[in-house]
């Protein structure tokens, strides 16, 4: 993404920091979501951070989110409960994988 | 010409990602987080391609697909669908959207479609401007310019298209004000873009503003949904303001705020919209004699006058009358499927004629010459100078050019000029219904001398009802020539 973007570096770090400072409240809105069953927020949450991970190659939390966008459609949010471990872990890694990027610029 | 594109996207990494990767300097990138806010930037500011996402909180980016067509069909509209998801590309491609993406977005992908969809967006424009263009008979080939002063306008016209600046055109009726503010238009960089004309003499004030602004939904009676108005209409594009010496001080003040902040704002808005406009005014009047009578805002005089261009009556650029009506000639008779020239002495004729309606009377004089004419040489008299309108200058052409061809009847013969109706020798020259009428002029004067001035008792004497008389009498002009006998009052009108 970093040789496309029109802006390089700073377009990319613009990006992270943006991704970055979604990612607690989009966290929170998918637990929130599932802990209340409400079905059609955890499709809306967990597509849009699928989105979003899509965007810096990172495969493992876009898998994840499309279990629990899945859960969501089908109105399974019990299933979801148990891919929210999974999901804090993988985002962590991720955060801690682009903040690394976004320091060596 | 700076090329707007709409994002609608709700999630911001994506949002900003699509920024950057279609923004640039000729570009303008509008972004909105739901399909609402988009209509509402839509309508304020209409976009020549929209990238909207498909899942979105509020409205589908389908459903916004649909009110965009719905309010501009064939905007090219690009829906982004995420990866693996065939059923939504092709609902999206289904639902009329011109292209779709998928997410993780490739940029390149992204921005090879835009441009797709921005070329075809320009070329719908351009088909529709050149369509309006052919139509109206306004190419550059339709342009006629033989005397130095057509040719040198037509020079300025062409080094004027190229830059903003306000024109101000100053006239007589006729010279082809509108021809010149299209020409500034069509060979412009805006030629793509609208061009609206607008005469600010023929609305009341109140409706005027409404024209040129546009209302808002409830802004008065009868404002039954938002209009825009010929600011916003002609956005990107070219406006023509026409008599624009006959609007009021009040109105002088409200355009010239438009014309200094570069925005305006719609009957009952409350918030302006930018415009990007070239603006073209036109007047029939000395404006700077109005602004020295303090009746136009000399402001706005200058704001206006930018590049004054000041047309020639046709009488003073003689060299350009027949030119102007051999093109008008070949483009009526075409348009009759016929093959007509102009003898000798209609040119002559037209040479001679002074003119005071310009080129719309000549074009008139031709298109009637080419509707009554049956030989395909046009002679003087099928010209009908002399009797249309009173356009003939009648010191010079009507005594030492009298037409020698007998005149043809005509709709508008029914000139009350005396001295069409008293020689001998008229009687020869006068149209059909110049002669009947004064015949029947003649006739019913008798008969009212006859009954004392009594309309019905000679309508009766005439055979004729009292209406039929009263008709007469109004057309022929001889209404008042007798006086009314009471018992008469009540007579037919």
């Amino acid at each position: 993404m970093r040789d496309s973007l029109p802006g390089g570096n700073v377009a990319l770090a613009e990006l992270v920091d943006l991704f970055l400072a979604d990612l607690p409240e989009r966290l929170a809105a998918i637990r929130a979501a599932t802990e209340r069953a409400d079905a059609p927020a955890l499709a809306l949450h967990a597509h849009a951070l699928r989105s979003s991970a899509g965007n810096f190659g990172a495969e493992a939390l876009d898998r994840i989110c499309a279990l629990l966008e899945q859960a969501g459609r089908d109105h399974a949010t019990e299933k979801a409960c148990a891919t929210l471990v999974e999901l804090a872990d993988e985002a962590e890694r991720v955060r801690r994988a682009l903040l690394a990027v976004r320091s060596t610029g | 010409m700076t090329q707007r594109i709409l994002i609608v996207e709700d999630n911001p990494v994506d949002l900003r990602l699509f920024e950057q990767a279609l923004s640039s300097a000729e570009r303008e990138v509008v972004s909105c987080a739901d399909g609402r806010a988009a209509l509402a930037a839509f309508e304020k500011h209409a976009a020549d391609v929209v990238v909207s996402d498909i899942v979105m909180p509020n409205m589908e980016g389908t459903e916004l697909l649909r009110e965009l067509h719905r309010r501009v069909p064939g905007l090219p509209v690009i829906l982004v669908t995420r990866y693996g998801s065939i059923a939504a590309a092709v609902a999206a491609m289904r639902a009329g959207a011109f292209d779709y993406v998928t997410k993780p977005v490739e940029i390149f992908e992204l921005q090879t479609r835009v441009a797709r969809a921005l070329e075809r967006s320009q070329l719908r424009r351009e088909n529709a401007t050149l369509r309006q263009e052919l139509a109206a008979g306004f190419g550059p080939e339709s342009v006629v310019a033989e005397s130095a002063h057509s040719r040198a306008l037509m020079e300025l016209v062409r080094r004027i298209a190229a830059s903003d600046a306000t024109v101000l055109i100053q006239g007589e009726s006729g010279t082809g004000k509108e021809l010149i503010a299209r020409l500034v238009h069509y060979w412009s960089d805006r030629v793509g873009r609208p061009f609206v004309a607008v005469n600010c003499k023929a609305f009341a004030e109140s409706v005027l503003e409404s024209e040129l602004f546009g209302h808002e939904k409830g802004a008065f009676t009868g404002a039954i949904a938002a209009r825009q108005g010929c600011f916003e209409r002609a956005s990107g594009g070219t406006l023509l303001l026409d008599e624009i010496g006959d609007i009021s001080p009040e109105f002088q003040a409200k355009l010239l705020r438009v014309l200094q902040e570069g925005e305006v704002l719609r009957v009952g808005g409350a918030e302006p919209r930018r415009i990007n406009v070239r603006v073209v005014a036109a007047t029939n009047t000395a404006l700077k004699d109005k602004v020295a009578a303090g009746s136009f805002r000399e402001d706005l005089y200058f704001r206006l006058n930018v590049i004054p261009i000041v047309l020639a009556a046709l009488r003073e650029r003689r060299e350009d009358i027949l030119p102007l009506a051999r093109h008008f000639l070949e483009r009526f008779a075409a348009r009759a499927g016929r093959h007509m020239t102009l003898g000798p002495d209609a040119e002559s004729m037209l040479l001679e004629h002074s003119w005071p309606g310009n080129v719309r009377e000549l074009e008139n004089a031709i298109e009637r010459a080419v509707v009554l004419t049956r030989a395909d040489v046009i002679g003087a008299g099928d010209l009908m100078l002399d009797r249309v309108g009173g356009a003939l200058h009648r010191g010079e052409a009507a005594s030492t050019q009298p037409p020698p061809d007998p005149p043809r009847p005509a709709a508008s013969a029914a000139d009350n000029d005396s001295n069409h109706r008293t020689s001998a020798r008229e009687i020869h020259d006068v149209s059909l219904t110049e002669y009947l009428d004064k015949a029947a002029g003649e006739r019913i004067a008798q008969a009212l001398a006859k009954a004392k001035g009594n309309r019905a008792e000679a309508a009766r004497n005439l055979g004729i009802g009292r209406a039929t008389l009263y008709r007469f009498m109004r057309r022929l002009g001889n209404e008042h020539s007798y006086p009314r006998r009471d018992n008469d009052s009540n007579g037919a009108r």
